[in-house]
């Protein structure tokens, strides 16, 4: 931002600057902070989101008593749980808990705002601080909107975003960023983030958000489609073979596939296992349904679960394990006759004579070990392996332990060092890839498509038979 | 800063204590009798917003000495600044007033009731002092010694030279850094010191410490200078404030002290929490009385004085609100207000500050209903000293003055305020023994009283042999002239003779009814050129209880009389 900008947008009660992807939001932050008199608080919306804000002050060495940095839940929590009888906040919901899971947040944000609603909170605030900063407002929900502009009573509010983004996929709706009744600035901006990669993608994909922006007014959006070597591939949907894409998506560091649905996700990773890996959403099913199968279950019905879950995570462990499946399955545990993997086999006694997590710690290293079965869930395979671990070490159940790994941020992982990762939009906002294969066999909207198609820093690979996409909003 | 309340255990000589301070009043007078706890009251402040980072604690700072049981203050404040509020701070700290820190109860704020932050000093047997701030819903946050000294609370005690000089915890200090004076100044002019500098830099304050001196009462010869402090024939490393030739330091210990207020409550902006142990030290009373209507006005709308006295020209300069009692039994502090509630009470009370201080400052009271009754206690206080050694204020106890009908009331309201209570009233109202009964019964009062239905003066006439009835009958002829008197008596038909020059009168019928006429006459109102309420002042209550406490061995033991007194003994005894 220009020293001319910063000083605009300080002398403004409430803003919302407009910054399409790419296009140095995050140092647009850093920027307000850096010049912005006194002290900031800066929200966003994920760990993730917070990290990458923190990383960015920091490696601009702004001093540190210049800012506070949360999620709008952290700073909430911090609030509802300091001033519980004035929120109304129940103190035993958890928000590791799934079962309390929804309650909690519904009362974190109705709270938080009947709290906000008194006028010594706004002036600890209005000492505390000297402006808001929102990140990503465009994800907001309506409860965390409201939220704000409660907030805004006490202290000056800036908020960025892009509503072409606006694709958060949880049940509450988000917020209309045509009547979040902010006044709205423009910024010069430059998409940074393909300035070293491609600029020349970064030109087009400009020219792509122009086409896309009635997608905001709730209109759809049409768009021609033509490969532009270096920049942009389009590959018919008969034609298109992950194998025979391989040998040119090895130039890339790292390569995302993007679907519109799960299954379709999930069935190109099995198409590719070993290669791409299945990204997984936060709430990850499967790991909890598993997770309480295996507290339920015991010996042979314990040994059975654990070959299931493998198969979820693995190619043919289903055919390669065939015998001992059918035994467990009516069951026996009378391995005795089974001559292929013994190993295993020893490893299932020791389960069914043991429920110990070690033993079941055992199990899922043979199969990790052995090289027969290919792997296109990792993440939900090691997952798995920590809330066991854990499990154990605090002597809870899986499924809580579960819920810990999945939610509590101290103890969240990610799992970006994959090369190749297969994911939705939704799951993807925030990375950056050398290389995106986005797959139009099942429409994206437009938000959706946008999103996609500014994950890639170098290349892009189209999947479509049109040349002309019409897009929902 | 203002404090709300204040919570003591195991300190020094309170096992526990609970003070809520007068939110009405910003100027508080602790007062009670010795060895009540007041000084270690104000040292439990001194200690809870110490700027220092350590304190010398010992095992005797600990009741009993018994370390076992750790020493915890807890002092709830408003008014504190606004630095104080921030979120990393103690902004998720605040309360409401009036709840205590128990973990438990809801006490988080309010709007429009005051904002509020709790701290908590704790040591335990490693002596190591802690201090954190404290709210029903979080974790005890640290509050560093830097984070105390913005909190302002000044004490004025016993290290009042220190604040002559310049120093680290000296209030001329303090002072110099809210007026942004060059703290620095003083450190590089030490530098120089050697060098033989005066410390010129320094004497940006001498008009502030003039005007405050002229405010307060200490006059100077000349411009105020910091200058080398000589000790012992050597110069020390400090410097300080000079008159002239004469370091202040060396000013009487008054002046001093007057200084030290002024500075204390200048170096902060928004309002000093004052503590004044022993106010009246070194002061005379011209002085002592403007000090305290100057500190009344430099609290008007903030801050806060907290002052100790056993002085009764202090007591008299306050209002009854400001008057904080404490007592202490055992270990248990506890403290009263004097509240305007009861409007006729109130009145008499501040009646009682202005004429008999002295009072307030005693553990037991013997309320009396009238003057007589007042006078005529002054005389057996004198009587019981010479003949068995007992002086009622070595027993802690005073004479308050119930004021007739109020008596009643205003003796309940020393009671519930801590005060041990025996009344001393006549027994001529027949409304009076039912009132009388419920006390003795309900709370054990004493009550020192007569048969029915005699008042004082009835009683005596009654119960006095005939000697001592004429030493009466002589007071009243000296006070009222025998002319008058002589009308008086004829009237009703006593027999008497006039004497000598006309001046006396000398009785010649003592018969029973001659005695109830004149216990009569004595009492009631004067009318139709009759005098009347004979010995209904203080000094005419005493006189007739020096003639009788001079001859007390001629009066007769089954008088009720002599049974009064006797119990009257007994009570005061037994304190």
């Amino acid at each position: 931002m220009t020293p001319e900008e910063l000083v605009k947008i300080e002398s403004k009660y409430n803003v919302a600057i407009i910054a399409p992807a790419g296009h140095g939001k995050t140092e647009m932050v850093a920027d307000m902070v850096a010049g912005f008199s006194g002290k900031q608080l800066v929200l966003t919306h994920t760990n993730a989101g917070v990290d990458a804000i923190q990383k960015r002050l920091s490696k601009r060495k702004v001093d540190t008593h210049k800012y506070t940095i949360l999620t709008i839940a952290a700073f909430c929590n911090r609030w509802g749980y300091s001033y519980h009888w004035t929120s109304r906040m129940d103190a035993t919901l958890s928000p590791f808990k799934k079962e309390d899971q929804k309650q909690y947040y519904a009362q974190l944000y109705t709270g938080a705002l009947e709290l906000f609603k008194h006028t010594w909170v706004g002036k600890v605030l209005s000492s505390s601080y000297k402006g808001i900063i929102v990140d990503e407002y465009q994800d907001c929900t309506l409860a965390q909107h409201a939220l704000i502009k409660q907030l805004n009573k006490y202290l000056p509010v800036r908020v960025l975003g892009d509503p072409l983004q606006g694709i958060f996929g949880f049940k509450d709706p988000i917020v209309n960023w045509s009547d979040i009744s902010f006044e709205l600035i423009d910024v010069d901006t430059y998409p940074w983030r393909w300035e070293n990669s491609n600029p020349k993608l970064g030109a087009y994909l400009e020219e792509l958000r122009s086409h896309l922006l009635p997608a905001i007014q709730g209109r759809q959006c049409m768009i021609s489609i033509a490969p532009i070597s270096n920049i942009l591939e389009v590959i018919a949907p008969l034609d298109f073979d992950g194998y025979k894409l391989l040998r040119q998506l090895q130039q890339y560091k790292s390569v995302l596939y993007l679907a519109k649905w799960e299954n379709d996700q999930l069935a190109f990773c099995k198409k590719m296992p070993g290669i791409f890996q299945q990204d997984e959403k936060q709430d990850c099913g499967i790991l909890f349904e598993y997770a309480r199968l295996f507290d339920q279950s015991e010996n042979e019905q314990l040994a059975l679960s654990i070959l299931c879950f493998i198969n979820e995570c693995a190619t043919r462990v289903s055919s390669e394990c065939n015998s001992y499946i059918k035994r467990l399955k009516s069951g026996s545990s009378d391995f005795s006759r089974i001559k292929k993997y013994e190993q295993l086999g020893r490893l299932l006694k020791l389960v069914i004579e043991n429920n110990s997590s070690q033993n079941l710690i055992e199990v899922f290293h043979w199969f990790e070990e052995n090289k027969q079965f290919k792997f296109y869930r990792m993440e939900l395979y090691q997952e798995m392996l920590r809330s066991i671990r854990l499990a154990a070490t605090k002597a809870i159940d899986i499924y809580d332990a579960a819920t810990l790994v999945r939610n509590d941020s101290t103890l969240q992982k990610r799992y970006t060092n994959f090369k190749y990762l297969s994911s939705r939009t939704l799951l993807s906002k925030g990375l950056e890839f050398d290389c995106v294969i986005v797959d139009m066999t099942k429409e994206l909207t437009a938000k959706e498509f946008y999103v996609a198609m500014t994950r890639a820093k170098k290349m892009v690979y189209l999947i479509t038979d049109k040349s002309t996409l019409i897009l929902k909003p | 800063m203002r404090l709300i309340n204040l919570e003591i255990h195991n300190f020094r000589g309170i096992q526990n204590a609970k003070i809520d301070f007068p939110m009405n009043n910003r100027f508080i007078c602790l007062i009670g009798a010795g060895d009540s706890t007041k000084s270690t009251i104000l040292l439990s402040l001194e200690w809870l917003f110490s700027q220092t980072w350590n304190l010398p604690i010992c095992d005797n700072d600990f009741y009993l000495a018994n370390t076992e049981n750790k020493i915890t203050i807890c002092g709830t404040f408003t008014e504190f600044p606004d630095y104080f509020l921030a979120e990393d701070k103690f902004g998720l700290f605040l309360r409401k007033p009036g709840i205590p820190y128990d973990g438990i109860t809801n006490d988080e704020p309010a709007d429009g009731e005051p904002l509020c932050l709790t701290i908590q000093f704790t040591a335990d047997s490693s002596l190591e002092p802690h201090w954190n701030v404290v709210c029903n819903r979080n974790d005890p946050k640290t509050i560093t010694n830097k984070e105390r000294a913005q909190l302002a609370v000044g004490c004025v005690g016993e290290n009042c030279a220190r604040d002559m000089t310049w120093g680290r915890y000296s209030v001329l200090q303090k002072y110099a850094d809210s007026k942004g004076v060059l703290h620095n100044a003083y450190t590089k002019a030490m530098r120089e010191a050697a060098a033989n500098t005066d410390l010129d830099l320094l004497d940006g304050l001498s008009d502030d410490i003039k005007s405050i001196g002229g405010r307060y009462g200490v006059g100077f010869e000349n411009d105020i200078k910091s200058k080398l402090l000589i000790q012992s024939g050597s110069f020390t490393t400090s410097a300080g404030l000079y008159d002239g030739q004469i370091p202040l330091n060396l000013r009487g210990v008054g002046s001093q002290r007057l200084l030290s207020i002024g500075l204390n409550i200048k170096a902060y902006s928004n309002g000093t929490v004052l503590l004044i142990d022993e106010i009246e030290r070194g002061l005379e009373p011209y002085r002592l009385r403007s000090l305290i209507n100057e500190l009344r006005n430099q609290t008007g709308t903030s801050g806060q004085v907290i002052i100790t006295t056993h002085s009764p020209v202090v007591l008299t300069e306050c209002s009854a609100s400001e008057l904080v009692i404490v007592h202490s039994q055992n270990g248990d502090t506890n403290v009263f207000y004097f509240n305007k509630s009861d409007e006729k009470v109130y009145e008499q009370l501040q009646k009682q500050i202005r004429s008999d201080a002295d009072a307030f400052l005693c553990k037991a009271l013997i309320v009396c209903e009238g003057k007589t009754e007042y006078g005529f206690v002054k005389a057996f206080d004198d009587f019981i000293a010479q003949n068995l050694g007992i002086r009622m204020a070595h027993k802690g106890v005073g004479i308050a003055l119930g004021g007739g009908d109020t008596t009643f009331a205003y003796a309940d309201s020393l009671r519930d305020r801590g005060y041990e209570i025996s009344i001393f009233m006549d027994s001529d109202k027949e409304s009076d023994a039912a009132e009388k009964e419920k006390r003795r019964r309900l709370y054990g009062t004493t009550i020192f009283d007569w048969d029915n239905p005699n008042a004082i003066e009835q009683q005596l006439f009654l119960d006095l042999p005939e000697s001592l009835i004429q030493q009466l009958i002589d007071i009243t002829v000296d006070e009222k002239g025998a002319t008058a008197m002589a009308g008086t008596l004829y009237s009703e038909g006593i027999s008497f003779d006039i004497c000598e020059d006309g001046t006396k009168l000398i009785l010649n019928d003592f018969s029973q009814v001659t005695r109830l006429t004149l216990g009569k006459l004595a009492k009631q109102k004067g009318k139709n050129g009759r005098i009347g309420e004979w010995y209904k002042r203080i000094d005419l209550g005493r006189e007739i209880g020096q003639i009788i406490f001079e001859h007390w061995s001629e009066i007769d033991q089954s008088t009720k009389l002599f049974q009064t007194v006797s119990s009257m003994i007994e009570w005061v005894k037994n304190l």
